[in-house]
């Protein structure tokens, strides 16, 4: 009988010890914060996007992207990753973004490997002991922070942004930028899915953008009327 | 039961390797050691960065004994900028120290100094040359004939003292100085002609630069699946690119010096 045999006990023991054991560690690389009684240290989402021929307007760039946000009551410090388009290189990056504090308070955005079309999983994540953010890209870090960024979010945020009206983002009405799975960890450790908020952060020219919010506010669409 | 004992051993060696296997094969230059390395040494990961850091530029003329002569430093030079060697140019042998190239300890190293006046650096877009970038000091390493690094007067500075050394290790990245003279010629693309393309691709982060600082260097990125690959790492600051309260940004460029492709850049808004 199979089940006495020496395979049935070598697969079980496979299955039970070293299985869970390996996928403890490959999981464990990633998991840099614990989020224990703390704020917002990490925020993911799921872009899906769509190739388009780049007709050049000249503007800088767009972006859809996940972040953490805080404000001091006189600056905002965030750290940020998604893709960012920009019109004069007719190609998407991936971008990573944040906001250092004393004593610089310096803007740094790090741009990277073009995110192509297809499904992509983005993520910032912070080190609570260090306060080094570090992004990640389809599970793989490929930047971090450097200097004075040890602040932590109060908030997560999902935002699509459009610098200009003549920027053109990936995608039309029948392909439009998918941004959805957005997660981050509240301050038990455990993943949340947040609200969208309402368009509070989004002001943009209806007849020449669109954005529709879906699924119990889990999800939205953007896309340009006029591609 | 022999059998058992044999297959959870198997297991649990398994267990250990395939992790320490996998650091291995992601590690920053592996095992792989050359006299080069031995001569310049390899960066160390650094646990702590202090943002502002004092920017520590010395050079002590002196007279030494160094296997790379005078003209070899000019030829060398002059071809990575891409120029034809000037009949003169002033050149100073003796002990460089400058914290500000990246991944290298340059700490009384002997180097040749060598500057160059009166360039005409045409951009793209641009009437005539740019006077910011009319003057070039090299710094060679007077030992290996490495590049270490150009600069214009002031030099700018994209990654302070010290950021890429603790950045790096982070992520397996490494960045370490190159013999180019050892290279192939056409294994590096020359600078100048390379900083048009960097306009043609980027607007207004080259042509509106007041500053530039270039490094050469292998570069070891295993995101972008890189390996130990000839890079330049321009950085040009004072750029007219106003953002939020801040109105000065310095720009920084990976670039392929073999097929001169981009493979990330950074603007840091002050």
């Amino acid at each position: 009988m199979f089940y006495k045999s020496i395979h049935f006990l070598l697969v079980i023991f496979l299955i039970s010890a070293v299985m869970p054991a390996l996928a403890q560690y490959y999981v464990g690389r990633y998991q840099n914060v614990t989020g224990e009684s703390l704020p917002v240290r990490c925020a993911q989402c799921h872009i899906i996007t769509y190739s388009q021929d780049p007709d050049l307007h000249g503007g800088l760039f767009s972006r859809v992207f996940a972040g953490v946000f805080t404000t001091d009551g006189e600056r905002d410090y965030w750290a940020r990753t998604g893709y960012t388009f920009r019109t004069d290189q007719t190609s998407e990056e991936i971008f990573f973004e944040y906001r250092r504090g004393a004593p610089t308070y310096a803007i740094i955005h790090e741009e990277d490997t073009p995110l192509g079309t297809g499904e992509h999983n983005c993520k910032v994540v912070q080190d609570e002991e260090t306060g080094v953010w570090t992004a990640y890209y389809d599970g793989t870090s490929w930047k971090s922070s450097t200097g004075n960024t040890n602040w932590a979010g109060y908030k997560a945020e999902y935002c699509g942004q459009v610098n200009y009206d003549t920027v053109q983002l990936m995608g039309d009405d029948n392909e439009r930028i998918s941004f959805r799975l957005f997660r981050y960890k509240d301050s038990a450790g455990n993943w949340t899915d947040p609200p969208i908020w309402p368009s509070s952060n989004y002001d943009h020219d209806t007849n020449l953008w669109e954005r529709l919010d879906l699924a119990a506010n889990k999800m939205f669409y953007i896309w340009d009327k006029n591609p | 039961m022999r059998t058992l004992l044999f297959f959870a051993v198997l297991a649990i060696t398994l267990l250990i390797s395939i992790p320490w296997f996998t650091n291995r094969c992601f590690s920053q230059n592996s095992a792989q050691s050359t006299n080069q390395d031995e001569a310049i040494p390899n960066p160390q990961p650094q646990t702590t960065f202090t943002e502002g850091a004092e920017v520590i530029t010395t050079f002590m003329e002196t007279p030494l004994d160094v296997p790379v002569t005078r003209n070899q430093a000019v030829q060398i030079t002059s071809a990575l900028l891409g120029i034809d060697p000037p009949e003169s140019c002033p050149a100073r042998l003796g002990l460089a120290t400058d914290n500000t190239v990246p991944c290298m300890k340059v700490v009384d190293r002997p180097a040749w100094e060598i500057t160059y006046e009166n360039l005409a650096v045409a951009l793209p877009g641009m009437e005539g040359s740019k006077p910011e970038f009319s003057t070039l000091i090299c710094l060679l390493d007077a030992r290996t004939g490495a590049l270490l690094k150009i600069s214009t007067l002031p030099p700018a500075l994209g990654y302070e003292p010290g950021e890429l050394e603790y950045m790096m290790p982070k992520l397996n990245e490494s960045f370490t100085a190159i013999e180019a003279a050892g290279l192939p010629e056409a294994a590096v693309m020359p600078l100048i002609p390379l900083l048009g393309e960097i306009e043609k691709k980027e607007k207004n982060t080259v042509k509106t630069a007041k500053q530039l600082t270039v490094f050469l260097g292998l570069y070891t990125k295993p995101f972008s699946k890189i390996a130990d690959s000839p890079h330049w790492l321009v950085q040009t600051g004072g750029l007219q690119m106003p953002y939020g309260e801040f109105t000065t940004t310095n720009a920084c460029f990976w670039i392929d010096a073999k097929s001169g492709d981009f493979h990330g850049k950074r603007f840091v808004s002050y």
